[in-house]
């Protein structure tokens, strides 16, 4: 099964890692449900944006398990990776842009945090395409 | 650039996975390699020199 984000054969430390990476993604939606939770819990406390900053934690985490896995991967790994993040990056730009066009029309406009969501996705998708240049 | 890591490979009788895992590297990356999909950096192009016993300008070469 390939997983979005795959670069290719995966060897046990990026395995590993990237288990790592699933982790701290569910880690990361619980705290911020829990983070929710406590900040609507506590909503007359001042100092209650403190619970909004929970799910930090989970991303360090994942930052973490990023870097071992780009350690663990070779240089073909890491290019398919760098490459495939810039085609998301521009993709995402321009995504934007267009989003941003489309403002003070009928259409609704998107959040941005659904552009960082849809960037993962593209890369997810660029990964694959990227993949295949080298086969 | 073209290289002979394929020849070389099967003078030896190594899989790609074998040379793969003498390299520290992905079968994918001995693959592309062999193809001429993907030119390694210098240090691993030396490396597969080395591996083969062979002088990195005898493994890769100028496409003509």
């Amino acid at each position: 099964m390939r997983w979005p984000g795959d670069c290719g054969q995966m060897n046990v430390a990026q395995r590993r890692a990237y288990r790592m990476y699933l982790w701290g993604t569910l880690i990361y939606v619980f705290a911020i449900l829990i983070a929710f939770y406590l900040f609507k819990l506590f909503h007359s406390w001042p100092g209650k944006p403190v619970f909004m900053v929970l799910p930090f934690a989970s991303v360090v985490f994942m930052l973490r398990a990023m870097m071992l896995y780009f350690s663990a991967a070779d240089e073909m790994q890491r290019r398919i990776l760098s490459e495939s993040c810039a085609y998301a990056f521009v993709t995402t730009v321009f995504a934007s842009i267009v989003c941003g066009l489309f403002e003070g029309t009928l259409i609704p406009p998107i959040p941005w945090y659904y552009r960082f969501s849809f960037m993962m996705f593209v890369w997810g998708i660029a990964v694959q395409l990227t993949k295949r240049r080298y086969k | 650039m073209k290289n002979r890591v394929r020849d070389l490979r099967s003078e030896r009788e190594w899989s790609q996975a074998d040379l793969a895992d003498r390299l520290a590297v992905s079968r994918q990356t001995i693959n592309a390699i062999e193809t001429g999909k993907y030119d390694p950096s210098l240090p691993l192009a030396f490396k597969i020199a080395q591996v083969f016993k062979n002088r990195i300008e005898e493994v890769f070469f100028p496409e003509k």
